[in-house]
């Protein structure tokens, strides 16, 4: 039987039963939570749900419907309705089964790529259980944004380095994998460009890393079909967008708007740099983390894998504030970097303890390789179960999402009946749409045009953005007639006012004269669709009531 | 081979067992002791309420947690929620007053007058006699048209504590209803002064300063409250019945349509209908007056303003006998 020396690198293989014992146990509770909820849908998720939902209408992108993502997100979602159209489960639960499969997948294959581990040394070795069950506490702690981007983006980056690491050894990686790997993460970075930033990074050390390694290694290392296919199927992406009809609007009218006006959106660098924002916040004790991630630094010369997630934390980290809005999910990548750091620290702690242990113990140091790895995961698990609440919030401790047009909504329409959402925060109104199975029916699934048209255009008067305020106003007023949406909801108490201003452009308020007012509900301006009256109305002789009221 | 089958065996066992409690332990709700008080009020009532739910998940016979949510939800004016868990809470401790109080103000912002009165009455009566729950309760009695005990819980609001700003409104609205304009306009000015950003005083000033023969500074003020205020349907209102003063009908009615889509209660919605209704009479759009008209009665069925208008429109379109039978109604109304 093997012993296991700090200096092996000649290690067995990690036993298959942590990992498998691991992954069915956490992936059960997941599942579980996913079946607990059923209705449960993220709000990015319900609103790329609901654009594909739009195509399967027949609406053509950019001219009955605008968003700032790419449009090939919308079609990679039409696939979710085909499912849901065939079980007959509801559409929130299908999405939300296929990214626990997805995680699910990922945890195989990442099984599958860790098996050969040849060339590792002890603390690498025993890091992969702890590393695994810190991804995959991640993922059920982020049961908020399940199925949101950055989500997608951690599971695939998740195994696109354990496939690197393995190649920084030398290790063999099975070519199919390796390339589903790179396609896998090649899908979200092609929605997200941003998050190329820390695919670049960790790409950036793999390289300088193979510079320091035998020619064999250098070889492994540069000859990279999953690389190969990362970048493949963002160019074809892009290709593939080329065949959208209209797709010259969105590169040559929204993407400039955007890059210049997203900024108007904003909050104080405070605010960012809080990690307050609710709606599935989910950044730990905020002395607790910088704490477990500098005494990560005195492990990196003990595991090969914290200087990657070192860097990983980093470049998420400045992919956060780059975006600079301070929204929960846009840390996703960030703490799911600092808590696999983590998770691999404490890992090697407890080895560094236990070698202290085993040392005066000649009958531990005895045990085999695979009965020690399987101690130091026990004990590994008692010290991260109690630190591990501390370093990550549950996502849904801080997400609500308050039913603010759900009641009207259900009264006054029916399914499929058009409904207009005139708002510029979504997170309430896509989710019912998708449950209710309402239509959005003005094109700008969101009104993000007006706050950036207003920030681009400042205090000053400015031709070329009043005129794009004017079309704005006027596209709703044109949709207003198109669609006939029985509901009209206007947010009115933002801090852009849609509501004001629209109602004192003439085009819409011809358009409302079809309308009639219904009064505020939760914030929102409610106009329902007139139907057609008898030409002279009754008089109502029971409304001459003689009751003093209440 | 049996023993080593044996303790793998063990060892899974043991493995699951860690997992799962690591998989439960990292589901505990737990609140962010870094909250920002920078962010918004509705941004930390998400927060909070998303805890809550957690929390009440897991204990749910906590009264206190269902009142820490009801309060959440009566600061972002989701009062239906509101209702439901102070309900909740009541159900669970039925002799304690925080409930009762949250769910009056919420049955007040819900239009839901009767039910408020009772639990203020419940409220007060129980010893909370507070400026503010005296002022919630004038407001409610000048809703239901009761003058008399309007006034008498406004001047309590004030005695109880003059630098209130709700209670001074509502005894300035008091009594503006009752005609005395002079008492009105010292009570709003000290509403105005004490509650600089508070839409509704600015309307009652405007609204005083207008029977006063003062469209202009009041249209002033409007036009101000709006711009703090963007869903004050009030001011809008107030502006329609200055436009039709001026027999600027089609402005009025465009201002009035708005104040309707901002109108959350059955008084606003009345009086706009109303405006509306004889703006529509004095542009000569007989049809559109009393569709406008008969609206008003049905959200209000003491709106003077409204019946008289009736009056007038049936009388233009020629049906004197229902004329006759709206100016009898008018008769009946309270005075």
């Amino acid at each position: 039987m093997e012993r296991l020396e700090s200096t092996d690198t000649n290690l067995p293989r990690y036993p298959v039963h942590i990992l498998i014992v691991t992954g069915m146990a956490l992936l059960s509770l997941l599942l579980v939570r996913v079946l607990a909820e059923p209705n449960f849908l993220n709000h990015d998720c319900a609103f790329l749900l609901h654009g594909a939902r739009l195509l399967l209408d027949g609406r053509q992108p950019f001219n009955d419907f605008v968003d700032m993502v790419p449009p090939l997100a919308f079609y990679m979602f039409v696939p979710v309705w085909a499912i849901t159209a065939v079980s007959g489960v509801g559409v929130a639960l299908v999405w939300n089964l296929l990214c626990v499969a997805y995680t699910a997948l990922t945890v195989v294959l990442g099984i599958i790529v860790v098996r050969p581990t040849g060339n590792m040394k002890r603390s690498d070795w025993l890091s992969i259980g702890p590393l695994f069950c810190g991804f995959l506490l991640f993922t059920i702690a982020s049961m908020y944004h399940i199925g949101q981007r950055e989500q997608l983006f951690v599971l695939a980056m998740w195994l696109m380095l354990l496939v690197r690491w393995q190649r920084s050894f030398a290790n063999p990686v099975n070519r199919y994998i390796a390339i589903a790997a790179g396609i896998g993460l090649a899908v979200p970075c092609f929605i997200k460009p941003q998050f190329l930033l820390i695919v670049a990074v960790l790409e950036a050390y793999f390289w300088v890393l193979a510079f320091t390694r035998t020619p064999q290694e250098r070889y492994s290392l540069k000859s990279a079909p999953e690389v190969v296919a990362l970048i493949v199927t963002i160019l074809v992406g892009f290709v593939l967008s080329l065949f959208i009809p209209n797709i010259g609007e969105y590169f040559f009218h929204w993407v400039p708007v955007v890059a210049q006006g997203y900024p108007v959106f904003n909050p104080d660098l405070g605010i960012v740099l809080s990690f307050a924002m609710p709606s599935g916040q989910m950044m730990g004790n905020r002395l607790l983390v910088p704490i477990l991630s500098l005494l990560s630094l005195f492990m990196i010369r003990r595991s090969t894998l914290i200087f990657p997630l070192l860097l990983w934390t980093l470049a998420g980290c400045c992919v956060y504030l780059l975006q600079g809005k301070g929204w929960a999910y846009h840390a996703l990548p960030m703490v799911a970097g600092y808590f696999m750091l983590a998770s691999v620290t404490v890992a090697n702690l407890v080895d560094v303890v236990w070698q202290a242990v085993a040392q005066r113990q000649k009958q531990l140091a005895a045990l085999s390789a695979l009965r020690q790895s399987v101690i130091v995961f026990l004990l590994f698990s008692g010290v991260f179960s109690s630190l591990s609440v501390f370093l990550m919030r549950d996502s849904m401790s801080s997400a609500a999402v308050f039913p603010t047009l759900n009641d009207l909504i259900t009264r006054a329409t029916k399914p499929r009946d058009n409904v207009m959402i005139l708002t510029t925060n979504f997170i309430g109104a896509y989710p019912m749409l998708v449950h209710l199975d309402r239509r959005q029916s003005t094109r700008y699934m969101w009104c993000f045009p007006l706050p950036m048209y207003m920030f681009l255009k400042g205090d000053k008067t400015y031709a070329k953005w009043d005129k794009e305020i004017e079309r704005f106003y006027s596209d709703i007023a044109e949709d207003i007639e198109k669609f006939k949406p029985t509901i009209i909801a206007t947010e009115s108490n933002g801090l852009w006012s849609i509501h004001r201003a629209m109602l004192e452009t003439p085009a819409v308020r011809k358009a409302l004269e079809h309308y009639e007012p219904v009064g505020l509900v939760n914030g929102y301006s409610v106009w329902k669709i007139k139907y057609p009256q008898p030409d002279e109305p009754a008089i109502d002789t029971s409304l001459i009531r003689s009751e003093r009221g209440g | 081979m049996i023993k080593d089958t044996l303790i793998v065996f063990v060892e899974s066992g043991l493995i699951a067992a860690a997992a799962l409690i690591m998989g439960w332990t990292i589901q505990t709700p737990l609140t962010d002791s870094w909250e920002s008080k920078s962010l918004d009020s509705y941004s930390q009532r998400i927060g909070e309420i998303a805890f809550l739910d957690r929390y009440i998940e897991r204990n749910p016979k906590s009264w206190k947690a269902c009142i820490a949510r009801a309060e959440a939800y009566s600061l972002v004016y989701h009062c239906q929620q509101a209702v439901d868990d102070c309900n909740r809470a009541i159900a669970l401790k039925s002799d304690e007053v925080t409930p009762y109080s949250l769910r009056a103000r919420a049955y007040y912002y819900m239009d839901k007058n009767t039910e408020a009165l009772a639990d203020f009455n419940r409220v007060i009566d129980a010893g909370e006699s507070t400026a503010d729950n005296f002022a919630f309760r004038s407001l409610i009695h000048t809703r239901r048209h009761d003058l008399v005990h309007a006034l008498a819980d406004g001047n309590s609001a004030v005695q109880l504590d003059k630098r209130w700003a709700r209670g001074n409104y509502a005894l300035a609205l008091a009594e503006y209803k009752l005609g005395d304009l002079d008492k009105a306009l010292t009570a709003v000015k000290q509403a105005c002064q004490l509650d600089p950003d508070g839409a509704m005083s600015d309307v009652l000033m405007a609204m005083v300063l207008n029977e006063t023969g003062k469209s202009k500074p009041a249209e002033q003020i409007l036009n101000h409250a709006i711009e703090r205020d963007a869903t004050c349907g009030a001011a809008y209102w107030q502006l329609g019945v200055i436009n039709e003063t001026e027999k600027k009908y089609t402005r009025a009615v465009e201002l009035c349509t708005i104040a309707l889509s901002l109108a959350y209660d059955g008084e606003l919605r009345a009086a706009a209908y109303a405006t509306r209704g004889l703006s529509q009479l004095g542009a000569g759009n007989l049809k559109e007056a009393l569709a406008d008209c008969n609206s008003a009665i049905k959200s209000d069925s003491n709106c003077k303003t409204a019946m008289q208008t009736r009056v007038l429109v049936l009388e233009r379109m020629k049906m004197p006998n229902k004329a006759g039978e709206s100016t009898k109604a008018i008769e009946t109304l309270p005075k």
